[in-house]
């Protein structure tokens, strides 16, 4: 059964017409009944059950469930079925996953779960959507109201009340990562941004690397040179994740981090009751003049893989789920964390009426203010355009190491811009 | 080398050695309870509390004033703990056994019997180890989908035998090298079959060498996380360790949970050393036979 | 596998034998080569392919060459020799000397004979989330006692500092692997008949020579094959590092199989990691070869 895949690749990637009725794109394998679905999201396999148990109610589909721990091992478990001509079906992962499933010719287009539909389309080629988003995750900071009498807002704000904070109380006054993690790379891609630094530019088909060109060098520079002063009032923070930044705010070593959405106030309302009332969430620092245009949000969703051997079934459940009146309980699974994806998702019932979401009014308000500039960084490219160049460097976490090239290795910030520029082009092919 | 030589060692007057050998010996089991009681206790002690306490104030609190069991039933409650953690004991008892009786059986196979390439085959066996497993990963989803046996016990458990098989058959092999011969011999004399004296006359005196080989694949087993998620792939069927690597990295799930599921995991190896070390220390007995 | 016939077999009967043999081997031959033998092969024959799990294009040895020549290859080389002589070495010291300990029946030798196995019973997993809450500078109690105490005014975060880093790994698996060494050395300290120390002493030779002359012998073999598999594991050693550093800072703890994993995954790069793989497997098999050569270690002291 597994075999099916190779031929048909061509075939799903010529067939790319306009028409979004993919009922007759026969791509994939239809040999079996079983829909095999690799997915990370653990912390909603209650209600993914409930939806596998209505669509199995309704179709002749059974669905198995292959769940992944984050993290690289959705890759791993991937790869080994790949290896085996047993691919899955349907992968729960990021547009930008998806992008590079589609380039590399591996993904089935889902159009009809995706467009007419509301849904954002982060990965349509030639007209076919191959990718079904289920949830946004915007970054997001962290301060300490008591200690901080107001958001500093401002990178030169920032800079002068870290210190004093790290001067005058026993605290550092910020978090600074790098290193090979998702935390660090994030947000040291975020500070350039903030700076309007343009790492990219290009179509898809086209992507160069401008962070060290005419326009964008001095910007880079700076930012790395904020980033440094930065640090200077900071744990050292190398090879840190998510948690670590958590921890430090929340065994109060730093008075504020930048994470992502609410996960920091989740992890402390567990651990540190006490210090919850004393923590406000922020957009990113910014330069004083700049405004906030492009802000970091996970899109994570469905794909279809091509040559599986139920693909129809799989197209099939991904529309269902998007469509499921259970949607929305999959999506606030893990409130503040998890956003839904359309904007009338966010001003719903639902979402208004959770109640941890209520407890947090101001994470609604930021992600409300600034759902526009909300972008994945995979759409990077000239008018978002999907940018894989952008979407493999964030896989290896290049961004992350160019700050601890700098910070850890004792890199200038110009020799930071170099590196991270050398680094990035070695991408592009 | 005769005893009595003339050494380094007797330099020093007995007297004084005996009593730095007493010295040390305190010293080191000093150290030892320490190094080894200390981060234990504090898996101990974070499991036991609830995070809230834990974290109180922004220090570490490890004297635990209020006991609670809240983070045990959230892994009872919210997650498959229990499912996982039958599966672990399944596989690890049955490759903890099958290892045990190869290395016992190939053991004195390569000891009492001379056949050519011997020494060769055992030292074939261990280049096995030189191959990072990480890269093994997919070839072995590969073998073992072809075979169809993803997804079961029994190819879990051949496979964790394979891994720590090799070590095993050694351990055994060079223990079996300290029995002499001449018990074997005196209870062949008298009339026993190879098979008997296996059993009654070799395997008593070989336990401290297989309750380490026990030891070892017990370990290789509890400790596996590569093969279990190479061989499972569905949740009813995970082992503790990829289990818990599932739920742990969950948005709700803090280091009450972890902590209470490290200590859960804990508790198998824990009755083993308590069990086995008496085992391991039945000493040299026979030595009077001879 | 051929049998002759020895001497000393020939007290048992010959179908027994071979019975017992089949019985040994065959299994274990059948696992051993689906679980080592055809995988390695198979990531052998990967390793000459470019993207060998979809589209393999076949590249002979090219994968091997660009991994030699790669400018960072003898640094993650030297880190990982650095790991595994470190951890192997330390972890025998401790496991020797506390297996001496206990061997000489002190009162509580039975709990720390049950606290001396229980590290290396306990998952990886467990033993990191143990000693995060050590070493950590924010949640680890070392640092609190640390700054409590005075000696250190801010937390060292010593999975983040270059100097720190390769140490802290270290530590942390010494701790996990020490028992390793310490129970099979016990188990080999158990089979020394009594009565030779008995003898020696009422040769009169002392508590040094007893050791040097009695003990060192008799563990010889048994210290031998420790230093080989435990070298092996720790140079292959993947888990620990991953979960504590991930490599970092820098590239401080980057040993060679965090390596083959970021090529493998990161990358992704199949056809590198399985060179690289094979790379490690050629070095350590020469290793091992020498050490084979020189010291035997499969003879045992005769009796």
């Amino acid at each position: 059964m597994g075999d099916s895949g190779e031929g048909s690749q061509d075939t799903t990637q010529s067939d790319g017409s306009d028409d979004s009725d993919t009922s007759d794109d026969s791509s994939g394998g239809d040999t079996s009944d079983t829909i095999t679905y690799l997915s990370d999201r653990g912390d909603s396999k209650e209600i993914i059950d409930q939806i596998i148990a209505e669509f199995e109610d309704e179709y002749d589909y059974t669905v198995e469930v292959t769940y992944t721990s984050k993290g690289t091992s959705t890759d791993e478990q991937l790869e080994k079925m790949r290896a085996a001509g047993n691919p899955p079906d349907i992968i729960f992962d990021t547009s930008s996953d998806a992008y590079r499933y589609q380039r590399d010719g591996d993904a089935a287009p889902v159009s009809d779960a995706v467009q007419g539909t509301g849904l954002p389309d982060p990965v349509n080629v030639d007209g076919e959507s191959y990718f079904a988003p289920t949830m946004v995750e915007p970054l997001m900071g962290w301060y300490r109201n008591d200690l901080y009498d107001e958001n500093p807002t401002t990178w030169e704000t920032w800079q002068s009340e870290a210190q004093r904070v790290t001067e005058e109380e026993d605290i550092d006054g910020y978090v600074v990562q790098t290193g090979q993690t998702n935390n660090a790379d994030t947000s040291i891609t975020q500070y350039h941004w903030q700076n309007d630094v343009q790492i990219y530019s290009g179509p898809s088909d086209d992507i160069q690397v401008t962070i060290d060109d005419d326009d964008n060098r001095a910007a880079a520079v700076e930012t790395y040179e904020w980033i440094q002063s930065m640090a200077e009032s900071a744990p050292n923070g190398a090879g840190w994740e998510w948690g670590d930044g958590i921890s430090a705010l929340q065994q109060e070593n730093a008075a504020a981090a930048m994470s992502v959405g609410g996960l920091p106030i989740l992890t402390i309302q567990a651990n540190r009751p006490d210090l919850v009332e004393k923590l406000t969430p922020t957009a990113f620092p910014v330069p004083d003049g700049k405004g906030q245009d492009k802000w970091w949000a996970y899109m994570e969703g469905h794909v279809v893989w091509n040559s599986g051997s139920a693909t129809e079934g799989a197209k099939q459940f991904v529309d269902f789920f998007s469509k499921s009146d259970k949607f929305m309980d999959f999506v606030l699974s893990a409130p503040l964390f998890q956003f839904p994806p359309t904007r009338e998702g966010l001003d719903s019932d639902a979402v208004q009426n959770n109640e941890t979401i209520q407890q947090h009014p101001e994470v609604m308000d930021l992600v409300r203010d600034n759902w526009d500039s909300f972008t994945s960084i995979l759409a990077t490219g000239d008018d978002g355009a999907p940018n894989i160049v952008a979407a493999d460097a964030y896989g290896q976490q290049v961004m992350g190491q160019s700050a601890e090239q700098m910070i850890v290795g004792g890199l200038s910030p110009d020799e930071t811009v170099d590196w991270v520029a050398d680094e990035l082009r070695s991408l592009q092919d | 080398m005769a005893l009595g030589e003339g050494a380094a060692g007797s330099i020093l007057p007995q007297s004084l050695q005996t009593r730095l050998k007493r010295i040390a010996v305190i010293l080191t089991a000093a150290l030892v309870a320490i190094f080894v009681t200390i981060p234990v206790y504090i898996m101990v002690a974070i499991a036991v509390q609830s995070p809230a306490d834990v974290f109180r104030g922004g220090t570490v609190h490890l004297i635990v004033d209020t006991l609670t069991f809240r983070n045990f039933r959230v892994l009872l409650e919210d997650t498959n703990t229990v499912q996982y953690f039958i599966n672990s004991l399944i596989v690890t008892a049955g490759a903890t056994t099958m290892s045990t009786a190869l290395a016992v059986a190939a053991g004195y196979g390569l000891t009492r019997f001379e056949f050519t390439g011997k020494t060769l085959a055992a030292r074939a066996v261990l280049f096995a180890y030189m191959f990072s497993p990480i890269v093994l990963a997919i070839p072995l989803y590969v073998i073992f989908y072809s075979l169809g046996l993803l997804d079961s016990y029994f190819a879990l458990t051949m496979a964790l035998t394979a891994i720590s098989a090799p070590f095993t058959i050694w351990l055994m092999w060079q223990y079996f090298q300290t029995v002499p011969i001449s018990l074997e011999e005196s209870a062949w004399i008298r009339g026993a079959s190879r098979t008997r004296t296996l059993w009654d006359v070799v395997l008593p005196v070989a336990r401290p060498g297989y309750i380490s080989a026990a030891i070892f694949s017990f370990a290789v087993a509890w400790n596996d996380f590569t093969m279990a998620r190479v061989v499972m792939s569905s949740d009813e069927m995970y082992t503790i360790t990829v289990g818990a690597s599932l739920f742990l990295d969950r948005v709700t799930i803090g280091w009450g949970e972890t902590m209470a599921v490290s200590l859960l995991i804990s508790i198998p190896p824990f009755l083993i050393a308590v069990f086995l070390q008496n085992y391991l220390l039945q000493g040299f007995n026979v030595g009077g036979l001879e | 596998m051929s049998t002759v016939q020895s001497v000393k077999s020939s007290f048992g009967k010959l179908d027994e034998r071979r019975l017992l043999l089949l019985a040994t081997f065959v299994p274990f031959a059948a696992f051993f080569t689906l679980v080592w033998v055809i995988p390695i092969g198979y990531a052998l024959g990967m390793s000459l392919f470019q993207n060998p799990t979809a589209d393999a294009v076949f590249v002979g040895l090219s994968n091997y060459v660009e991994i030699l020549t790669g400018e960072e290859f003898l640094l993650f080389l030297w880190n990982s020799v650095l790991y595994a002589v470190s951890t192997t070495v330390l972890s025998l010291l401790v496991g020797l000397s506390l297996a001496l300990v206990v061997n000489q029946k002190i009162r509580g030798g039975n709990v720390l004979r049950t606290m001396m196995i229980f590290p290396y019973l306990l998952p990886t997993l467990v033993v990191i989330f143990i000693w995060k809450f050590i070493l950590d500078p924010n949640i680890g109690v070392l640092n609190q006692w640390l700054v409590e105490w005075g000696v250190i005014a801010e937390p060292i975060a010593f999975f983040s500092t270059i100097q720190w880093a390769m140490a802290a790994v270290a530590v942390t698996s010494v701790w996990k692997f020490g028992s390793f060494a310490f129970f099979i050395l016990l188990a080999r300290l158990q089979a020394i008949d009594p009565n030779l120390y008995e003898r020696a002493r009422v040769e009169g030779a002392s508590t040094w020579q007893a050791f040097r002359d009695i003990t060192i012998p008799h563990l010889r073999g048994a210290i031998l094959i420790i230093l080989l598999v435990r070298g092996i594991w720790m140079f292959n050693k993947f888990d620990i590092i991953y979960l504590s550093t991930r490599g970092g800072p820098l590239n401080a703890t980057t040993t060679l199989p965090i390596r083959v994993y970021e090529l493998a995954f990161n990358g992704p790069n199949f056809g590198g990691a399985t060179a690289l793989a094979g790379i490690m497997f050629f070095l350590l098999a020469g290793v091992a070869v020498v050490y084979f050569k020189v010291f035997e270690p499969e003879k045992e002291v005769a009796h």
